[in-house]
């Protein structure tokens, strides 16, 4: 087991640095100029070409690419995320302040999707081809086609109609007024986990579907348990395996899907300060960040594989 | 389990059906949309539904009905092209990983492997933010995300396939690696990428929707599906039309062609596609084939 | 503040009475002890609390004197003062700030002013006339890589010389109309910064959140892209003030409807920049009074000069005609308030009666004269069948992108002119415009003064730092030269029509519309009047803003 998470462990860090070298080659061929950001568009056109070099080597970026790479990465190790060219805010200023509400609602929209996922899930794979299962299955093709940020857009619509919808100011973390922020979150969280939902109530159901006709449960049944020990007991467990991967992997389609749905609900998340980042050209703040999504996916990749290599008994590496 | 089987292929049926429709519809714009979606019209801005314009019109007077339907054409042209591109490009690719394999197998692997740790909307801004906004850089940014999906299912066909016995002796008599990759291994690949082909297109065009509708998608006054999301919201109140409407559209279109992909893999033997997917999940040991016939594309 | 004591009563008398007399123009400074400003404040006001208001998202650097939107003046307005202001209880007047005096000389070609003692910056250290000196010198003679949109307003400006700590004058190399130059020394962008801080960041204060100034509110605390707090500065020289204790500035884009939502949802004490429908709902609410006034922009068209077929007049005043500038204005009434308007401020001393403009081509309610001397002017300028294949350059906001189609097809609709949409981001428009990558595109300029002498330079100028269309008309510039110089106001108003007749038939730009602010506020925020401010620009600093609950 340790020998897997150690290799497992190299593997990820490997990726990381594949990932990381993407990033920074794809930013830096990007066409514009960090000097334009700094003096505006009309005081760049006034600078001589020898102001320009030398304030672009005082920026560091006439250095080498393997070096610039380098500081780079040295930057990030020492947890410092670099500055944004326009207003030189620190981005890790950014990161503290609009992670956690970002991460509040992947954590919620994790727990919604099994909550709903898995109870509908179950229910239709004990009662194949009943009405509710039919329902269930509809509901869940539904859902998976409907996009995220238009669900919550339709969500926002009539909220703004029935209740006075008001949007967001400021971030409010959990902190410093839990009711405040339950409601920043809450939207968001409920649109994403839905979507994440209708694929765990379609996987569970097919895998619970097999799992009880197993001879194993066949036996529990035989042996005289009640049916719903049956189910809790011997059933469920080992259908859930598969699950919690799916989880895992929709976790990578959360982190892309929300940073659209915080767009729709309004909600000062890290998704919408990446949006406003590619649409101001902010090259320090974009590649910062998708590092971080970057990294974020592939640790939970890791956890997935570990949780799954834990919860298996027959998986052993 | 006859009964529930003959009900899917009703849906994907029906699914296909639909999507054929959306398709032609698409390509029919110029005859059946009742206006030019181009055509401003001061005297009816911000009109709800009514008996002149079905769907109501946007805040300049252009008619909504006839921008859904335009809109199709170039939701669709970019999913089908971004779909085509990325998933024969990582089809390819991952054939020769498959079939040549050694370093250049364990080089791919580990490329394919970072591109799918990006999520994916995630990459295509990125993309898009270099190479710049219009339809072409949309599309490859869009392509680029389906590669490692193609890669590592198509790579896995040919590892299975490189074993087979005719295989083994069109190697013996001597046949180059590019003819038996062409001649042997490609056949067998057809199958897979249409189930791929058929499941990333709802992907494909969920993505092209919400790049629009961020604001870093195909530039106005196009009319896509995401930008009209997108302009709906500058009012106090949106206008429920104008917000309604173009979402709906996307779902339907999703939907369909959801549909229809699930049929063509259900009628696909079951089994072998199992077996392809148990090694296109990103590192998970051995998975069950109920995970691999729900497994999603993508979101 | 509608108090008036006394004290100021008196002085005003003596002014009448012929205080200071200066040039020929009627703006003596008031003669006033050292120690007093004309803003005393009112008894009846209450103080404390916390003024909560939204004005304009981030802007992109934190330069107030290279920056040319509210962006930045809006948030950090509160925290300078300026030499002379404008009077925030009318919006016009001119009155001392951190020069209690000013001295014209006879020949118009020397400005003194007096400086206040004992004024101290936010960081403690002592305001003084080398200040001044830096704050001017760097906006009149900008160093290598700074712009600043004001320096045209001091062309005339050739020394600033330090008297002592606090008199500093200021010669001309020629005598400019008095109200011309104390309206560009009042300006509200001109806010005086320490000298220090221009040495220490090589004159380019676009990185720096925090440069201190003199002003009635200190720096708390920002978040980017969400709210800047500002607290009182309980040194402030002019005692008394400020009254409110904390100033909490939030960031939301112009016209947003988030804007009008949280006011309306009692978040907001003060909105500015509504969008009209919020403006709407906040003047049916009781308890709250909305009002429009209006801004120093134009929303302009552009025609790129130095492109076939825009060298021709013709060619540019049958654009002119073709478009139809009612129609353009209703077609974004629900996104932002505008006005029809003509080359020259429609709400200005100078513009040309409403009943006139509304007579004219170009400006009736009836587009169909105008329509059918453009398609004769385009046809004599040979292109009787139209044009094909314009690249139309348009600023990504609401208000341009709805614009952008509108115009679009009325020029395919009246003169069969064809173009091409391509929209840009801010920064990413100016790279294009002055590079002179487009052949029509559409923004909003902006000019400090209502004075033609400003953007008649700055717009219409050969050369001028906005005349994105690269335009020229020498009997043009000529005439601005002498508007330059004339001191006589009647004399100057006549040579300002005869540059508008110019306009008309030879257009720089077309003004698509002008600009209107929608104000809301709850009836308890007192002592603001913003009924009479013409832009938003020089009345950001809510030093007599107080709260009655």
């Amino acid at each position: 087991m340790r020998k897997y998470l150690a290799r497992r462990l190299i593997l990820a860090l490997a990726t990381l640095f594949g990932v990381s070298v993407i990033v920074f080659v794809v930013m830096r061929i990007l066409p514009g100029d960090p000097l334009v950001a700094m003096f505006g568009m009309e005081g760049f056109t006034k600078l001589t070409p020898s102001d320009r070099a030398r304030l672009i080597a005082d920026l560091g970026l006439a250095d080498p690419l393997p070096v610039q790479y380098a500081h780079w990465i040295r930057d990030i190790a020492t947890g410092s995320f670099g500055r944004s060219f326009f207003r030189g805010d620190s981005v890790r200023d950014l990161i503290v302040h609009r992670g956690p509400l970002s991460a509040e609602i992947g954590i919620l929209a994790v727990l919604v999707s099994w909550v709903v996922g898995l109870p509908v899930g179950i229910v239709s794979a004990l009662r194949p081809n009943s009405v509710s299962d039919n329902v269930a299955r509809s509901a869940s093709i539904l859902f998976i086609a409907i996009p995220g940020f238009w669900l919550g857009m339709l969500i926002v619509l009539a909220s703004l109609f029935w209740f006075g919808y008001k949007t967001p100011l400021r971030v409010i973390h959990l902190w410093q007024d839990p009711w405040a922020n339950f409601q920043l979150v809450i939207g968001p969280a409920i649109v994403l986990g839905l979507g994440q939902g209708a694929y765990i109530a379609r996987m569970s159901r097919s895998c619970l579907f097999e799992v009880i006709r197993e001879d194993y449960v066949r036996t529990a049944r035989a042996k005289g348990l009640v049916e719903g020990l049956v189910i809790m007991r011997h059933a469920l467990p080992n259908a859930l395996l598969p699950v919690v991967t799916l989880s895992g992997i929709l976790m990578g389609f959360v982190l892309g899907g929300s940073v659209a749905v915080e767009q729709a609900f309004g909600v000062p998340g890290l998704g919408r300060s990446l949006v406003t980042a590619v649409i101001e050209r902010d090259i320090v703040v974009v590649q910062n960040l998708v590092l971080l999504y970057a990294m974020i996916f592939v640790f939970v990749n890791i956890a997935v594989d570990l949780s799954y290599a834990w919860l298996d008994p027959r998986i052993r590496y | 389990m006859r009964k529930a089987l003959s009900r899917l292929t009703l849906a994907s049926l029906i699914g296909g059906v639909v999507g054929v429709a959306i398709v032609l519809g698409a390509l029919a714009a110029p005859l059946i949309a009742p206006r030019d979606p181009l055509k401003t019209d001061f005297r009816r801005m911000t009109k709800p539904p009514d008996a002149q314009a079905y769907f109501g019109t946007d805040q300049v007077g252009r008619d909504a009905l006839s921008r859904v339907i335009y809109g199709a054409r170039t939701s669709l042209f970019v999913a089908f092209s971004a779909v085509l591109l990325g998933t024969t490009t990582g089809s390819l690719w991952g054939l020769a990983s498959g079939y040549l394999g050694g370093r250049f197998d364990l080089l791919s692997q580990r490329m394919m492997e970072i591109f799918q740790s990006f999520p994916d909307l995630i990459l295509a801004m990125a993309i898009s933010l270099a190479i710049g906004t219009g339809m072409p850089a949309v599309i490859v940014a869009i392509a680029i995300t389906r590669l490692p999906f193609g890669g590592r299912v198509i790579r896995s066909v040919a590892l299975t396939v490189k074993e087979l016995a005719y295989v083994e002796a069109g190697r013996a008599s001597g046949a180059s690696n590019l003819r038996i990759m062409v001649l042997h291994v490609l056949p067998q690949c057809v199958a897979p990428y249409l189930v791929l082909a058929t499941t990333h297109l709802g992907v494909a065009i969920v993505i092209e929707a919400a790049l629009g509708f961020l604001g870093v998608g195909i530039p106005p006054p196009t009319p896509t599906w995401g930008n009209m999301l997108a302009d709906s919201l500058t009012s106090l109140v949106p206008h429920w039309w104008l917000v309604l409407f173009p979402g709906l559209a996307i779902t339907v279109t999703v939907l369909a062609f959801n549909l229809l992909g699930d049929g063509i893999r259900d009628t696909l033997d079951r089994r072998l596609y199992a077996t392809l997917f148990r090694s296109s999940m990103p590192s998970a040991p051995a998975v069950t084939a109920p995970v691999a016939a729900a497994l999603p594309p993508a979101r | 503040m509608s108090h008036i004591d006394r004290r100021t009563f008196l002085k005003h008398a003596a002014i009448a009475t012929g205080g200071l007399a200066v040039a020929s123009e009627l703006l003596p400074s008031p003669v006033l002890a050292q120690e007093d400003s004309p803003l005393r404040p009112d008894p009846a006001a209450r103080r404390g609390g916390t003024l909560r208001y939204a004005v304009h998202s981030a802007a992109a650097h934190f330069d107030i004197h290279q920056s040319g939107t509210v962006a930045n003046i809006g948030p950090q307005g509160p925290m300078y003062d300026n030499l002379i202001r404008r009077d925030p209880r009318d919006g016009q007047t001119i009155i001392p700030d951190l020069a209690w005096k000013w001295d014209i000389a006879k020949d118009g070609k020397t400005y003194t002013f007096h400086l206040r003692k004992g004024v101290k910056f936010h960081d403690g250290a002592d305001f003084t006339a080398d200040d001044v000196k830096a704050t001017f010198a760097r906006i009149v003679w900008p160093p290598k890589g700074v712009v600043i949109p004001r320096t045209p307003l001091f062309a005339a400006v050739s020394e600033i010389n330090v008297l002592d700590p606090h008199r500093i004058e200021f010669k001309l190399k020629e005598p400019r109309p008095a109200k011309f130059m104390l309206g560009s020394f009042a300006s509200g962008w001109n806010v005086i910064v320490r000298k220090k801080s221009l040495e220490e960041h090589g004159g380019n204060l676009r990185q720096v959140m925090n440069f201190p100034g003199t002003g009635p509110f200190k720096h708390v605390s920002r978040v980017d892209k969400e709210i800047w707090i500002q607290e009182r500065n309980p040194n402030y020289w002019n005692k008394g003030l400020p009254y409110l204790d904390r100033l909490e500035i939030y960031a939301i884009p112009p016209f947003d409807p988030a804007n009008g939502s949280a006011l309306l949802a009692g978040k907001l004490d003060y909105g500015r920049l509504l969008d009209p429908v919020s403006a709407r709902k906040v003047k049916a609410t009781p308890g709250m009074t909305s009002t429009d006034f209006y801004q120093t922009v134009v929303q302009a068209f552009f025609m790129n000069n130095k492109k076939k077929p825009f060298n021709d007049p013709r060619v540019r005043r049958a654009f002119h005609l073709a478009l139809d500038k009612h129609v353009l204005v209703d077609v974004v009434k629900d996104v932002a308030p505008m006005m029809v308007g003509g080359f020259v401020y429609p709400f200005s001393e100078w513009a040309s009666p409403a009943a006139e403009m509304s007579k004219r081509l170009g400006y009736q309610t009836d587009p169909k004269p105008a329509v059918q001397e453009a398609k004769k002017l385009l046809a004599a300028a040979g292109y009787p069948n139209g044009i094909k294949d314009l690249d139309f350059l348009v600023r990504d906001i609401a208000t341009f992108r709805l614009w952008s189609v509108a115009i679009q097809a009325m020029l395919k609709e009246t003169i069969n002119v064809e173009t091409k949409l391509r929209v840009a981001q801010a920064s990413a428009w100016f790279d294009e415009a002055q590079a002179g990558n487009f052949d029509v595109a559409i923004s909003a300029i902006v000019s400090t003064l209502l004075d033609p002498s400003d953007y008649f330079t700055a717009w219409y100028g050969k050369g001028g730092p906005q005349n994105y269309s690269l335009w020229e008309n020498p009997a043009f510039h000529d005439l601005t030269s002498q508007i330059d110089h004339e001191l006589d106001d009647a004399r100057r108003k006549a040579l300002v029509r005869k540059a508008e007749d110019i306009l008309e038939q030879d257009p720089p730009l077309v003004p698509v519309s002008w600009e209107k602010i929608y104000d809301g506020w709850y009836n308890y925020v007192k002592g603001v009047n913003p009924y009479k401010i013409i832009g938003i620009y020089d009345v950001v600093r809510w030093d007599t803003a107080w709260l009655a609950k």
